[in-house]
């Protein structure tokens, strides 16, 4: 088939359809982790409908990271996240003190917030967020068979180009038990549930 | 878990980073932005690469175009014609296209942009065109145009330029110095002679659909005077249809008489399909005063864990000085972001500075230091990029001593075996050669920066001997007897070298390779670079002595030999574009340059052209009349996110003679060195903190 042959660009190409796709389990297995006795989060990716679970690795300061079995990380403060690792368009890092002060005390208002992706040159591209943060009212959040009676905090987030609405479940002590945080454009929302 | 999920959301081909094409952005048979037959003025975004197969009839067109600009656009593209020769044999005709964006659209004014068509190529499609295009609803644009050469076909009249000068009224004919005169640019011929007018129309019907409608003027001559049927009508129609993944189907009706079909692919380079790749997260960074300094095995394999081989670590003081070889991360920013966690994370405490040096062949290149304290300062702050950068230092790693040593690293040595693929494109009788086989790879270093290595290669299976291609070539036949090293099915040595590597000064780097130094040339070459650590500007000389390798790859060799060399200039235009001069002796005797330009994004995508003019005459050259070619180069971890240094890619060039050829030693110093110097690890320097 000489015509096929002529399909020079297909050559360009042809390497990239036979790629392996596999990813090396290159971090911590979540399993022995938990085994360990190492506190787990459930994690679910709203757009995929899927979910799984992360250990918590490294404590330093206020900064608790989280690992998944394939080895991305999630890095959390006081049940807010502030930088991801190994998702794909990471968040390299952020300020979100004024979002965090107003969402733990629960009081509601207007903050900025800042966060930096990582964008397919390599480079950190800066965003600032003007953000609403709303009370909803008490919720109750099932945790199997009993419920935690929670608050329901929002914070409506835009920038000039992107927009996203964060929810954090607050149980009584002011502790967020349950909550959806958007990650970026790529990675999208995720949500996440502490496992009593 | 996360990852793979993510990833999996975004089918590969869907994150390539295409823009859903606009309305208007249909891609013409040409495989540039067009209609169906014709162009039209607009370009597609920065940067953008179109992959695009198109048949109709006895027509076969694959073209692959660059945005190589906003305004400039490149094109490469390899046509099939049944029967076009004039002995009856099928044509496979390689052409060049540029065209340039003169106005953008506005809204009161057309885009024009202004092409020439195979200005370098054989000449079927020779033409040049000056064409407007203007959006009259968000869903309408209408297109107009002139055109010359084979564009002056129907309704053809004589050219305006005429009012300028004579010379435009009559085109002088491309065919006039047979075969071996193709290739030359032919700017002899551009925009003279008649011209004819073409317009045409596009309709977006939704996202998807756009319908487009052209009156074209080309008569499709030389393909009728090979017997091909005359063109029933100037209209043609065709109905594309845009996938969500960057895909384009299109179908047509040309020319009153035929149906063609269009298939085009348009991704963003700078757009992998997961961004920053979606490899295993760096080891967070632990609290100072939980750490127990580790012992310098246990650094050397947690540094191992990150594809980071440690060779050198002393201590004193408070400052730590590592040398590590990088074999994982393709962006050295992200290798050295790696080493810099794990040193934070195993050393004492009391170490408040690292001194981070990667080697290369045991070659210290750059040497970068920072402070432990503003890793921790930084690890999650907004600005973390900017500010570890501004906090860090990079300097040249000239010192070349053992100081620190791990034991038991030298000698060292590897064998190991692998599969290969070599392609040979463009032969008449058919266009894609190749063979294939198994290859066993392996290296001795007696001591640092001394290496002995070489590969062998077992063909098992190849379509290349079966090439019936004769050598016309005047010159010495330095590499139009290609084919012949492919004619042997026994094992052969693709190269066996000793190589030496040196840093004699400060910003100068040194190598000598002797032995068979590539699959056709054996010999000694020398070459030093002057490169300081920061600059865009790096300088080169090479002197090499060449012989040529017998055929059948084994030790021996032939009687021809040359002393070659090139002074090089290397220079990093800060906007994502390489120029690279070359100019000295070639492998047949020949004297003159090579010039290159890329254009490099820095997630590692590379395209880029070159061409080379000596002292052989376009005659003596041959057919193509000079060397020229173009190359792209991706890197696996832009297609599947996963950290590796390998790369796939191509140089294309249309036809190999043996004038302006270059030996192609390995390890060349520029190519191995600059992806660890200052430029390369503040391009991409987002990807310290992945």
């Amino acid at each position: 088939m000489r015509w096929a042959s002529v399909i020079i660009v297909g050559l360009l190409l042809a390497s990239c359809s036979a790629l392996p796709g596999v990813t090396p389990g290159a971090g911590p297995a979540v399993g022995n982790l938990a085994s360990q006795g190492k506190p787990v989060l459930q994690v679910g990716i709203l757009s995929k409908k899927t979910g799984t679970l992360v250990a918590l690795d490294t404590v330093r300061g206020p900064f608790e990271t989280w690992v998944s079995a394939d080895g991305a990380s999630i890095t959390m403060r006081d049940g807010m996240m502030v930088a991801t690792r190994g998702l794909g368009g990471d968040m390299l890092g952020s300020d979100i003190d004024e979002s965090r002060a107003a969402i733990t005390r629960r009081s509601p208002g207007r903050v900025t917030r800042f966060h930096t992706f990582l964008d397919g040159e390599n480079r950190a591209q800066r965003r600032a967020y003007i953000c609403d943060i709303a009370d909803r009212g008490p919720r109750d959040v099932p945790f199997g068979a009993v419920s935690v009676p929670a608050q329901l905090i929002a914070e409506d987030c835009a920038s000039q180009d992107q927009a996203f609405l964060n929810l954090y479940w607050l149980d009584q002590s002011g502790r967020i038990v349950q909550s959806r945080q958007w990650a970026g454009e790529f990675a999208g929302i995720l949500t996440f549930r502490i496992v009593p | 878990m996360i990852a793979r999920a993510i990833r999996k959301a975004g089918p590969v081909i869907a994150a390539l980073g295409v823009s859903a094409p606009a309305a208007a952005d249909t891609l013409s048979f040409y495989g540039t932005p067009g209609l169906v037959d014709m162009p039209n003025a607009y370009m597609l975004s920065d940067g953008e690469i179109a992959l695009t197969t198109a048949g109709f009839g006895d027509t076969l067109r694959n073209t692959l175009t660059f945005q190589i600009t906003p305004r400039l656009q490149g094109v490469f593209r390899y046509a099939f014609i049944k029967g076009f020769n004039t002995n009856g044999e099928d044509r496979y005709d390689r052409s060049f296209d540029l065209s340039y964006q003169i106005s953008r659209e506005t809204a009161h004014w057309p885009a024009i942009s202004v092409g020439l068509r195979d200005f370098g190529g054989t000449g079927v499609y020779s033409s040049e065109y000056l064409v407007a295009t203007k959006a009259i609803t968000p869903q309408v644009t209408v297109t107009g145009g002139l055109g010359w050469g084979r564009l002056a076909g129907r309704n053809a009249f004589s050219s305006p330029l005429g009012a300028i000068s004579d010379r435009f009224e009559t085109r002088p004919d491309a065919a006039e110095g047979g075969i071996s005169t193709t290739g030359q640019v032919d700017f002899g011929a551009w925009f003279r002679g008649d011209v004819a007018p073409f317009a045409g129309v596009s309709w977006a019907v939704n996202d998807k659909l756009t319908l487009v409608a052209e009156y074209s003027p080309d008569l499709y001559t030389k393909e009728q005077q090979r017997g091909a049927a005359p063109v029933a009508s100037p209209l043609n129609f065709g109905a594309q249809y845009a996938f969500d993944n960057g895909v384009t189907l299109g179908a047509y009706a040309l020319q009153g008489r035929d149906v063609g079909l269009s298939l085009s692919y348009v991704f963003d380079p700078a757009k992998p399909p997961v961004p920053g790749g979606s490899g295993s997260a760096p080891p967070a960074l632990v609290a100072r005063d939980s750490i127990e300094p580790a012992s310098t095995r246990n650094l050397s394999a947690a540094l191992s864990a990150q594809g980071l081989t440690l060779e050198n670590l002393e201590i004193t003081g408070k400052t730590a000085r590592i040398r590590v070889v990088s074999t994982r991360f393709l962006a050295s920013a992200q290798a050295l972001g790696r080493s810099a966690r794990v040193l934070a994370n195993r050393l004492d405490p009391s170490v408040e500075r690292f001194e981070i040096t990667f080697i290369t062949y045991g070659l210290p290149v750059s040497t970068v230091t920072l402070n432990r304290s503003d890793l921790e300062e930084l690890e999650f702050s907004p600005d973390n990029s900017w500010q570890m950068l501004s906090r860090s230092r990079i300097s040249d790693a000239a010192a070349t001593d053992r100081g620190g040593e791990l034991a038991n690293l030298y000698p060292a040595a590897d064998i190991g075996w692998g599969t290969y693929f070599t392609p040979s494109l463009f032969d008449p009788q058919n266009p894609l050669r190749f063979e294939t086989g198994i290859k066993l790879t392996g290296f001795y270093a007696p001591r640092p920066r001394m290496i002995i290595s070489g590969e062998v290669r077992q063909p098992i299976y190849s379509t290349i001997d079966e090439s019936t291609r004769q050598s016309d070539s005047v010159l010495p036949r330095v590499r139009s007897e290609a084919i012949q090293y492919f004619a042997s099915e026994r094992a052969k040595i693709t190269y066996l070298t000793g190589e030496y590597f040196a840093r004699p000064q400060e910003d100068v780097f040194a190598r000598v390779s002797v032995g068979y130094l590539e699959q056709m040339f054996g010999g000694v070459s020398a070459e030093v670079l002057w490169y300081p650590v920061n600059s865009r500007l790096a300088l080169g000389a090479e002197v090499n002595y060449a012989r040529q390798r017998d055929f059948d790859g084994g030790f021996g060799f032939q009687d021809y030999g040359v002393w070659t060399g090139h002074a090089s200039a290397y220079y990093d235009f800060s906007n994502g574009f390489y120029g690279q001069v070359d100019a000295g002796r070639y492998l047949a005797g020949d004297w003159g340059a090579t010039v290159s330009l890329d254009r490099a994004f820095n997630n590692g995508v590379r395209v880029g052209a070159f061409f080379t003019l000596t002292d052989v005459s376009f005659e003596e050259f041959g057919e193509g009349s000079f060397d020229k070619g173009i190359r792209v180069s991706i890197p696996i971890t832009w297609l599947n996110g996963q950290p590796s240094q390998r790369r796939v890619g191509q140089e294309i060039r249309p036809v190999q003679r043996d004038g302006g050829a270059r030996l192609a030693v390995r390890n060349r110093l520029y190519e191995t060195t600059s992806g660890l110097r200052g430029a390369e690890l503040a391009d991409s320097w987002g990807l310290f903190w992945r």
